[in-house]
């Protein structure tokens, strides 16, 4: 029960990091971590 | 307080810049380098302050995209985004051309600091310079001569800043005071005469040149040699390639075998459930699929950053602007290329130096076909799965050869639609690319090894967390699904031949391969099968090709949580268990053909979403990223289908 509660917990927790990293962090490149919002526009 | 640092580019300024905030700012011994405008921490006494790292120039006039933003930091930012000091780091020999642009930043009415760097470099080509009659001349600015590289110098720096900030001193050369609004060029040609004239005098009284015959050094008659030129850049390029299966076998059989003992050893303590699934089955073999890489990433970027410290890679940028010129690619479209083989991020920002647009749509267009590090894993694994072992005349390796070849692809490709887009774009002028080549230099180890662990350590934390949180969410989509489709697939496999005959570790790797079939994963990829079935992947690997869009190395890390979910529980080794994987029809998965195609799918498609929102903000329209993910996806298509099937 333990187990899955914690299972459970760490797919919510990754699904919520793969949504942040791509609406609010979309513009950096997610291999090489250029963050494209310090680049002059 | 905001203090900038600028300079001509290839002076020495990003060296500056790390040696005075500790930061690892990315440095090129050719110009272009600086896309980003990024910043530090100063700490002087007590205090800290933000240092600006701006784009290496030669004026503050207002004609190339760099330059604009020098200029509008200097006079159309908002008070909080101003500096209230410079510093400019001049290049000892080349100083005329770095004072035209520090007495230009004295008359835009900022405090500043002058460094002279690369004293002994100008030294041995017989310049002097009186630096007591200059400091006389620009009484209000400090000047430090500092030989940045060995970190010489950065006291007095430390010390010149400390005493401007406290005095904050500015001066006027009295040359012009219409910096502001010399946004046209008869003016700035007239300006620029005047501040020539001006520096002039102050040169004739500072500067001592002995005559010391300038000598082309001789390996750079080979180097930039119209036919050895290219074939010593070619076998550089094929040794290195070479070296990068040949010395990472080692230490990746060696975190392959530690992740193998870490997962048994997890297995033995953990209690059996969910929980032990998701580490042993979902995040062990998620991350180190991608982790073994770490040898070759590392190997090829020490490689890279030896051949840009030594500057060579000068040379090579000299030799590709001749190379790419009949393409119609500008001698400008080198460096963001090049970059591109990095991360086509900083590529397509480093288009921002070629003044002519078309010229740098095109190269905008073509630079996510030069393969960038992304992709390294993905080729690397491909390649140890479908190519052999094996030497070629003795002593070529045929895996290296390959890898090198899948480089040339993405480079030829690019040349070939650069060249197809230049007949179809009418150009009305074309721009040239004048370009500085800098001494050969000892590589300063500590730079290289700076940058090597810089790009594993950026590897490992941003695309391995993508990683990590993709492979949970895998694993959780793999193990879970429908109860009653499951429970009937069960049953009907039960019945199946196969199966009664089966020993015990065959029916459980048959019983895991169904539950993989009908979960939810296992639904949406059955989906998506007909599509890619032409090209010779089975529903796994579209799976892992769609999960790639977040990021390419996440294909390697995709394929093994989805491969540890089904078939046996025993082989760890995720080459040697891909290599396993059938079709339904008995046929192997991964064969050359399937593993080829696979590979030229991946030279060309257009799976980067950051690139795609870079473009779409540098060409300011939807039309050209649009136009790469169709034009590049159908080019990865037909290649890949022509790869499998011919």
């Amino acid at each position: 029960m333990i187990q899955a509660l914690i299972v459970s917990m760490l797919v919510l927790a990754s699904i919520g990091f793969l949504v942040w990293k791509f609406f609010f962090r979309k513009k950096a490149c997610n291999s090489c971590a250029i963050n494209t919002k310090t680049i002059p526009e | 307080m905001k203090i900038a640092l600028f300079g001509n580019p290839n002076t020495g300024k990003s060296t500056v810049f790390n040696l005075l905030t500790g930061l690892r700012q990315k440095i090129g011994n050719f110009p272009g380098v600086t896309v980003e405008q990024k910043s530090g921490v100063l700490h002087i006494k007590d205090a800290s302050h933000e240092l600006i790292d701006v784009p290496g120039v030669y004026s503050i006039y207002p004609s190339n995209r760099e330059e604009k933003v020098v200029f509008d930091l200097l006079f159309n930012a908002t008070e909080s985004d101003k500096p209230q000091l410079g510093i400019l780091v001049a290049d000892a020999s080349n100083l005329s051309r770095s004072l035209f642009f520090f007495s230009q930043l004295i008359d835009s009415g900022l405090p500043m600091v002058l460094v002279i760097n690369m004293y002994d470099i100008a030294k041995k080509k017989g310049i002097n310079i009186d630096v007591t009659a200059l400091q006389s001349t620009f009484s209000q600015s400090p000047i430090v001569i500092m030989n940045a590289r060995v970190g010489l110098g950065k006291e007095r720096l430390m010390q010149a800043i400390s005493e401007q900030l406290d005095a904050l001193k500015v001066e006027s050369t009295k040359v012009t005071n219409t910096l502001k609004k010399l946004s046209d060029l008869a003016g700035q040609e007239k300006e620029a005469n005047a501040r020539n004239t001006y520096l002039g005098t102050i040169l004739n009284k500072v500067l001592q040149v002995k005559e010391v015959p300038v000598r082309t050094h001789p390996l750079d008659r080979w180097f930039t040699h119209p036919i050895a030129g290219y074939v010593i850049f070619a076998s550089i390029l094929f040794i290195i390639f070479q070296f990068v299966f040949s010395f990472a076998a080692f230490p990746m059989d060696a975190i392959e075998l530690g992740f193998e003992w870490l997962t048994l050893w997890l297995r033995d303590i953990l209690p059996d459930g969910p929980l032990s699934a998701l580490i042993c089955e979902g995040i062990l073999p998620g991350i180190s699929g991608v982790l073994v890489f770490i040898p070759q990433i590392g190997i090829l970027f020490f490689f890279i950053a030896l051949l840009e410290d030594s500057g060579y890679l000068a040379r090579a940028v000299f030799l590709m602007d001749r190379l790419v010129r009949p393409f119609g690619l500008n001698g400008r479209s080198v460096v963001p290329l090049l970059s591109s083989m990095a991360c086509a991020i900083p590529g397509v920002m480093a288009t921002r130096g070629i003044p002519n647009y078309k010229e740098r749509l095109i190269t905008i267009f073509v630079a996510p076909l030069m393969s960038c590090s992304a992709r390294i894993p993905v080729f690397t694994l491909l390649i140890g799965l479908v190519i052999p072992k094996m030497k070629l005349l003795g002593f070529i390796q045929l895996q290296g050869l390959v890898l090198l070849g899948l480089y040339l692809l993405g480079i030829v490709s690019a040349l070939f639609i650069a060249w197809v887009m230049k007949l179809m774009i009418n150009q009305e002028k074309r721009s040239y690319y004048l370009m500085e080549i800098p001494e050969f230099k000892r590589p300063l180890w500590r730079n290289i090894f700076l940058t090597v662990f810089e790009k594993i350590k950026v590897f490992t934390t941003e695309a391995g967390g993508i990683i990590l949180a993709i492979s949970i969410v895998l694993w959780a989509l793999a193990s879970y699904g429908p109860r009653e489709q499951r429970r009937a697939a069960i049953q009907a496999l039960k019945t199946t031949d196969t199966y009664m005959q089966g020993s015990t570790e065959e029916q459980d790797g048959l019983k895991n391969s169904v539950l993989l079939e009908n979960s939810y994963i296992g639904i949406v990829g059955k989906g998506i099968e007909p599509m890619i079935k032409p090209i010779g992947y089975d529903w796994k690997i579209g799976i892992a090709l769609i999960t790639s869009f977040a990021a390419r190395e996440v294909f390697v890390g995709s394929l093994s949580t989805i491969y540890a979910n089904g078939g046996s529980d025993n082989d760890f080794k995720l080459s040697s268990k891909l290599k396993q994987q059938k079709n339904p029809d008995g046929t192997l998965v991964f064969t050359l053909r399937s593993g080829i195609s696979l590979m030229v799918f991946y030279v060309y498609a257009m799976q980067c979403l950051s690139t795609l929102a870079i473009v779409k903000r540098e060409t300011k329209s939807w039309k050209w990223p649009l136009l790469q993910v169709l034009f590049f996806g159908l080019m990865a298509y037909a290649g890949a289908w022509i790869c499998f099937n011919i």
